[in-house]
């Protein structure tokens, strides 16, 4: 278990100290990954769409992040909280199929506050105070309502599109 | 985050995403219009420069079993954005170019725009040879616009040279290019010449979303855009040829009632001054010296039925002494003055 922590965590190219040291048994192993939907033909010639990983894509494509979480460590992890900003080349989408478990609170100032999306406002480029829109999203958090417990996995996603 | 504090945030929480359920059942249909108009959209614009790494991680705040509060972050995912090829030409004459029979170095502008999102060579060709004109005018040069005034320059512009200058230009960037072309002789007065001018991608075109693997920038893909990464614009050489007509009449009005030149008969002449075809004749002055043995008579010139005074002063005409100069300026065809004015015979 221990090795496989400093995998993930070299691989991420981060250096977490603590991560490998008392604390380690009991966290959460985050990692994120991104698709794209793509068409693929059937031999009969149906199409079906496909989630792959999004390698390589163009202006315009749909993408989607997944964060898996999950508790790699032998006691329950509480008050989680999980957040993501948006890439400054990708627009936010709105999940139309809302799953209430996993809905996001959104951020339009880089993360200092959290809330929904009806109440944020932005200041415009003519510098008058907006309603704020998908596209002004910076942040996403999610904060799970329930202890994750050890062996315990998930996930929370959200679609954005490139610019 | 303090400890406190989440524990009342989770039971707000909660709450927080029931409310946002509501909202968002509410938002759906705005929503999927709204992604769809930004797509049309993006499909003209370059978007996000080819060769462009998107990085993203997450991270997570907790409680460990401890009652410690923890960060931890996720690994790093990489997007690496491809390179649309498109292409866009406009013309930038709004008309024809009027040109003559024969004629030489005429200008047709057009301006490319690469449309893709990564910087891009172009290839050029042009097409004098097309259907629907009278004649096919005689290409000379693809001129690039090298100093970027929108402007032929003969001394500055380059010429160009398949294969050794094709444009290379960056997301957005535009160059102006012109075509210079000879008209040929002959030709008939509202003839029509067509001319186009195409761009092409060089590292590919084709049907939308054809891939190229490997072959954008950074070693991203390069995939033909919603215009196929090619273009053309067309526009022509029509032919303006103005012809001029001038004619002289007169009526002779004797003092007894007839028509017979005879001392203290009146003379009218009528000049008539017809500009046929197609464009402009510009500066064009009517004179007519007055004959001898006989004399102005005053006051007798007029324009198109206007009479015009004898003075040099504002209006078109005068009496010079010797005779009578009537200033037409710019006419434009098709057009017909006429001037009259009067004689006695002494």
């Amino acid at each position: 278990m221990f090795f496989k922590k400093h995998a993930v965590s070299l691989l991420a190219g981060l250096v977490l100290f603590w991560s490998c040291g008392a604390h380690a048994a009991d966290s959460l192993q985050l990692t994120n990954e991104v698709f794209q939907e793509i068409e693929v033909k059937a031999a009969d010639g149906k199409v079906e769409k496909k989630m792959v990983p999004a390698a390589k894509v163009v202006p315009g494509t749909e993408v989607l992040y997944v964060i898996t979480y999950k508790n790699v460590g032998d006691k329950p992890a509480d008050q989680v909280a999980i957040t993501n900003p948006v890439p400054k080349e990708l627009e936010y989408i709105i999940e139309p199929k809302t799953q209430t478990e996993t809905a996001p609170e959104l951020s339009v100032d880089g993360g200092k506050s959290y809330g929904e999306l009806s109440r944020l406002k932005v200041t415009g480029s003519d510098g008058k105070i907006r309603a704020a829109q998908a596209s002004d999203v910076t942040h996403l958090r999610w904060r799970l309502r329930s202890a994750v417990k050890p062996g315990e996995k998930g996930t929370v996603s959200f679609h954005a599109r490139l610019k | 985050m303090e400890v406190n504090d989440l524990c009342i945030c989770i039971g707000g929480a909660v709450k927080f995403f029931q409310k946002t359920h509501k909202y968002h059942h509410g938002l759906v249909r705005n929503i999927a219009i709204l992604v769809l108009l930004t797509f049309a959209h993006e499909a003209h614009a370059a978007g996000t420069p080819a060769g462009t790494l998107i990085n993203n991680n997450a991270t997570v705040k907790l409680t460990d079993g401890n009652n410690n509060p923890l960060t931890l972050n996720s690994n790093v995912s990489t997007v690496r954005v491809n390179e649309i090829l498109d292409v866009q030409i406009v013309k930038n004459d709004s008309t024809y170019v009027t040109v003559n029979t024969p004629d030489s170095n005429k200008l047709l502008s057009f301006t490319l725009t690469n449309t893709g999102n990564g910087p891009e060579k172009f290839i050029l060709s042009a097409n004098t040879a097309l259907g629907g004109d009278q004649f096919n005018p005689v290409l000379i040069h693809i001129v690039l616009d090298t100093n970027g005034n929108g402007i032929y320059d003969a001394a500055t512009d380059t010429n160009y040279s398949s294969g050794s200058n094709d444009p290379i230009l960056n997301p957005n960037q535009s160059l102006v290019v012109f075509l210079i072309s000879d008209i040929p002789a002959g030709l008939n007065n509202g003839d029509l010449g067509l001319a186009s001018l195409t761009a092409t991608a060089a590292t590919g075109s084709g049907a939308p979303g054809t891939r190229f693997p490997g072959a954008g920038v950074g070693g991203s893909d390069a995939i033909v855009g919603a215009a196929h990464a090619t273009a053309t614009s067309q526009n022509g050489y029509a032919l303006a040829i103005v012809s001029t007509a001038l004619t002289k009449t007169q009526v002779i009005s004797d003092p007894f009632g007839q028509n017979n030149p005879v001392v203290g008969a009146v003379i009218t002449y009528t000049l008539t001054f017809a500009v046929s075809g197609t464009g402009n004749v510009t500066n064009s002055l009517i004179s007519d010296s007055i004959p001898a043995s006989t004399s102005y008579v005053a006051g007798s010139l007029t324009l198109n039925g206007t009479p015009l005074t004898d003075v040099a002063d504002a209006d078109a005409g005068r009496f010079t002494g010797t005779g009578i100069e009537v200033s037409l300026g710019i006419l434009t065809a098709p057009t017909t003055q006429i001037v009259t004015f009067k004689v006695i015979i002494n």
